[in-house]
């Protein structure tokens, strides 16, 4: 091996190790559990072909689950992007104190999915909840809704929780592609006599296009895979209205003790989104990468 | 050469005879406050028993017994834990729990246990596989202000607790009557009023839910009938949202006075009275009997248990002894709010007055309150208790049909006991 | 007009912090409020009683203090244990081609797939027997190997964004190569290395399931799983459970106040000057 070689393999060996042996090597693992009966009851490890998928297909809630994993993943990254980018534009004018003010209006982001799920499921309490008072003052509802015990509030309250905490991560990589975009271009647009709306559609948006497509496709894979703000917030209810697949896989576990049949939802999960991206990918002709 | 030898076989021989044993401890349904008092029984069990020392293992109440499954199935190291009545079954199915018999047949603290603790102690085969610490039987927690203000009695029957709330309901005014459970668990409060309905339940062992004619309640008349009561309660006397309440909500509910009628465990108590702040502002009664003049409980409870594989099985019989003793189970008992499990300890006023006095009524007088077993130790009953309660919301939603669940339920159980008529 | 657009902007950017720091705000009173007033009507919106009991009993009867030691233990670790692996990957990622390197790219891309919960319980099934529970080296490195793949993609991202010349310019001059990537390459990658770290470090730091799963003792226990343990069988406790909340906030908010700069500032292009 030539020493360029070399030194290439030394560098991605790391890499390799760790991420073979910390999640290849459990996924694995997983995917052969999806395929055995592993329940904490009887524990016989016993290989029992599809049963796992057929059981969870057959579950009413995983209808459900799935439609609401669309709501939950769309609804969230439609919001978070749009909210985002506009809070991207209105920073990209420097004014004096930003730098206090993006780390206030940031910090969503490094608070953990579990405590956002708590604070917010304390904020929309039927009773006691803020949200009820300050939805009541403002004269926009005339008595105090139960967000987390109706079916059709549940989910999006999580929605909105989920909005909170996802804007910080677009407005910031959308901020600096905003802030990459080369003051040239702007003033070559300007000689060409466009306006200050068709500079944003003719010079902005194809600059940002790569920047906006990588971090919608990796966001939505993460907001599949987050169950964390359900979790603590509604665990799945009422009647398992605002499961997700990846908190039903969840509930499989802690509250039916059933290894395979959550394995079993995992695998479907990869599927999706496996190809979720083959698709997206096709459709944008991108390679992937920021 | 020979001088080091005997000298290292010395060594050898002091640190067996005086080094500490250690036993790990798992404790599953884990607070607080109750590990800060664990810890405390502990430090005087380790004063009291020198060469043994024990480390207490609390993890977090959400997955705490997912947690210990795991641990046990991987043989980590585990001396005694504790065992939840729902899954005594699952931790003999997979061969984690000593047979405690021997030791117990040279114990006098077994003669002292109340006949219901020996009971749920041989459940399983006839063999002593843990020793319970405590119960926790329902009954009814009412508030005595209210009650008294609107002229109310407490309630003796189902039909008049449906109907005291009912009067006590105005929700223009945010006041309701029940505090109705929605959430997790429903199903040992719904339960409660839906089979008090039903005149012929069996209560033997192993035959939970069935009636003495060999059938599932669920879609019998008297399953119907109180399945629509229980609906009623909804509708008629309690807030909206109770439709996924849980403990906290219940509770905050009976606190802050929005809904005076209360059907909870007895570890209830100290926090209710912490929470009130005047222990005459409440009272709690025995459970209502349904229209047969019966009601029927199931008897939740807890215990310790010693792992199959635990490689200081003595040392760890010695703690649970100690644990089990009349004396410090009865300071468990108080602080924790369940029931004590030796006859010895009723006879202390504490249990014989004041709020505790319902259970004791509940406890002997069999006739009216017959318990029975659920059967939580069969597999198919967590994904019955998560259909229960998705089923129930759905009905009170309006979105599912009452018979037809009542229906499916039956069924269920019909499958799992092996029913064919 | 331009007058009125100023406005709005003020407006519009009043209205996103006061949304974001709401909830924050909302926490600290619960923190300060007792158990009595927490559910009276009318809501209050500053405690009529102000009581540090819920701070008091935290750092009383939990572990408080230990909680955290091992929290910064196990974060520091993996982090920089994640941004060394990604600094290496991520710059041959960036500056090399490679037959293998679109295929190494959709894996760690794959990676991200993965559904974390069904992980988690494979970990302890594959570690338990072995005894490797109940340790927090072991967690550190499931931490470290869990960061690798997006840290890797971030360092490439910023790599790609510094200019080659810079590296042949120093070569030219006489650098060993060694010297030329501790005495260039370093400093001015330094927004992307923080950017990264901090990135780490926050994930680290918020961690449940897997620390849940894999400690025990209460010695080796985490933040998250010490507010966890709020979550009670009947109750949450608010009010401790908001001071511990805002108690482990404090640190993960002040490195991601750093973190957002360096992240704005590194990926922004052509910040770096020839």
């Amino acid at each position: 091996m030539s020493k360029d070689r070399r030194f290439i393999f030394v560098m991605i060996l790391p890499t390799v190790l760790f991420i073979s042996l910390v999640i290849f090597l459990p996924a694995i693992r997983s995917i052969i559990m999806a395929f055995q009966d592993y329940n904490m009851y009887f524990l016989t490890k016993k290989f029992i072909g599809f049963k796992n998928f057929s059981d969870a297909f057959n579950d009413p809630v995983f209808i459900q689950a799935t439609k609401n994993t669309l709501i939950w993943t769309l609804l969230s990254l439609a919001l978070q992007f749009v909210l985002g980018f506009s809070l991207a534009l209105l920073l990209r004018r420097p004014f004096r104190g930003r730098g206090v003010y993006t780390a206030l209006v940031f910090y969503p982001w490094a608070v953990s999915g579990f405590v956002i799920g708590l604070q917010w499921r304390w904020m929309f309490h039927g009773s006691a909840g803020v949200i009820n008072d300050l939805l009541l003052k403002l004269g926009l509802i005339q008595e105090r809704i139960a967000f987390l015990s109706d079916p059709s509030y549940a989910l999006y309250a999580a929605i909105v929780a989920n909005v909170w905490y996802g804007v910080p991560f677009f407005a910031i990589m959308l901020l600096a592609a905003l802030q990459s975009v080369p003051q040239e271009l702007y003033e070559a647009a300007k000689i060409d006599g466009a306006n200050a709306f068709k500079q944003f559609m003719n010079v902005t948006i194809p600059y940002v296009r790569p920047v906006i497509i990588n971090t919608t496709l990796i966001r939505f894979i993460w907001i599949v895979n987050f169950p964390d703000i359900i979790f603590s917030m509604t665990n799945g209810g009422p009647a398992g209205s605002s499961h997700i697949l990846s908190t039903l896989l969840i509930s499989k576990v802690y509250n039916e003790y059933n290894y395979g049949v959550a394995s079993a939802i995992g695998v479907i999960i990869m599927l999706i989104l496996a190809t979720y991206a083959y698709v997206y990918l096709k459709i944008n002709r991108s390679e992937g990468g920021f | 050469m020979r001088r080091l030898f005997l000298i290292a076989c010395l060594v050898f021989v002091m640190v067996s005879i005086f080094g500490a044993i250690t036993l790990t401890m798992v404790e599953t349904i884990t607070s607080p406050a109750r590990t800060e008092l664990l810890r405390q029984l502990l430090d005087e069990f380790e004063a009291t028993h020198p060469g043994i020392k024990v480390e207490l293992i609390s993890p977090p109440y959400e997955s705490s017994d997912q947690k210990l499954i795991m641990m046990l199935n991987t043989k980590q190291k585990v001396d005694v834990f504790e065992v939840r009545d729902n899954f005594l079954a699952i931790h003999v199915n997979n061969k984690n729990l000593l047979d405690l018999s021997e030791f117990v047949r040279d114990w006098d603290g077994w003669n002292d246990l109340i006949d219901l603790a020996k009971t749920v102690a041989t459940k399983i085969e006839g063999k002593v596989y843990y020793i319970p610490y405590g119960f926790f039987i329902k009954a009814l927690f009412y508030r005595k202000d209210i009650l008294e203000k609107n002229n109310i009695p407490v309630p003796q029957t189902m039909q008049e607790l449906y109907e005291y709330a009912k009067k006590l309901t105005n929700p223009a005014e945010g006041k309701y009557g029940f505090a109705f459970r929605g959430g997790p668990s429903e199903h040992s409060f719904s339960e409660i009023v839906i089979m008090s309905h039903v005149p012929n339940i069996d209560p033997s062992p192993n035959r939970g839910y069935l009636t003495t004619d060999g059938v599932p309640y669920h879609d019998t008349p008297g399953g119907i009938e109180g399945l629509k009561m229980w609906v009623k309660l909804y509708h008629d006397c309690s807030p909206k949202d109770s439709l996924n309440w849980g403990w906290a909500e219940q509770v905050n509910g009976f606190v802050s006075g929005m809904t005076p009628f209360l059907i909870q465990d007895p570890d209830t108590v100290p926090i209710v009275e912490r929470r009130l702040g005047d222990p005459n502002l409440y009272g709690v009664a025995p459970m209502p009997v349904g229209p047969y003049g019966k009601v029927y409980l199931d008897y939740g409870n807890a215990g310790w248990g010693i792992a199959s594989y635990s490689k200081y099985k003595k040392e760890a019989w010695e703690l649970i002894k100690f644990l089990s003793s009349p004396e410090v189970n009865a300071r468990f008992s108080k602080f924790n709010g369940s029931l004590p499990i030796s006859k010895s300890a009723f006879a202390d006023p504490y249990y014989a007055t004041g709020p505790y006095r319902a259970w004791y009524e509940e406890l002997t007088n069999p006739d009216k309150y017959v318990f029975y077993e659920r059967p939580v130790h069969m597999p198919g009953f967590p994904a019955y208790a998560e259909k229960h309660k998705n089923d129930i919301q759905n009905i009170l939603l309006g979105k599912k049909d009452l018979y037809q669940a009542a229906k499916e339920w039956a069924d269920f159980w019909r499958k799992e006991y092996g029913i064919t008529k | 007009m331009r007058r009125l657009l100023t406005i709005l902007r003020i407006l519009a950017l009043s209205v996103f912090l006061v949304c974001a720091l709401f909830p924050l705000y909302w926490t600290f009173i619960t923190s300060l409020k007792g158990a009595t007033e927490m559910y009276s009507y009318p809501i209050t919106y500053w405690p009529k009683q102000v009581t540090l009991e819920n701070y008091r009993y935290l750092l009383r009867s939990l572990n408080f203090g230990r909680y955290t030691v091992n929290s910064i233990f196990v974060s520091l670790l993996s982090s920089l244990a994640a941004l060394m692996v990604a600094s290496f990957s991520g710059y041959v990622l960036a500056r090399r081609r490679f037959s293998t390197k679109k295929v190494l790219f959709f894996v760690l891309f794959i990676t991200q797939m993965i559904p974390g919960f069904m992980l988690m319980s494979s970990i302890y099934v594959m570690l338990g027997p072995i005894g490797l529970v109940d340790n927090l080296l072991v967690l550190a490195f499931l931490y470290t190997g869990i960061m690798v793949p997006f840290s890797t993609i971030m360092m490439k991202s910023f790599f790609e964004r510094i200019p080659e010349s810079i590296e042949e310019a120093a070569l030219i001059d006489g650098c060993k190569k060694l010297q030329m990537v501790f005495k260039i390459v370093f400093p001015v990658t330094a927004p992307g290395l923080a950017a990264t770290f901090c990135f780490a470090f926050v994930n680290c730091w918020n961690e449940l399931f897997l620390a849940i799963m894999l400690l025990n003792s209460e010695s080796k226990k985490t933040i998250p799983v010490g507010l966890n343990s709020f979550v009670g069988k009947a109750d949450i406790d608010w009010g401790a459970m908001s001071a511990g909340v805002l108690i482990a906030l404090i640190p993960a908010m002040v490195i991601f106040a750093f973190a957002q700069k360096y992240i704005v500032q590194g990926l922004t292009q052509g910040a770096v000057k020839e």
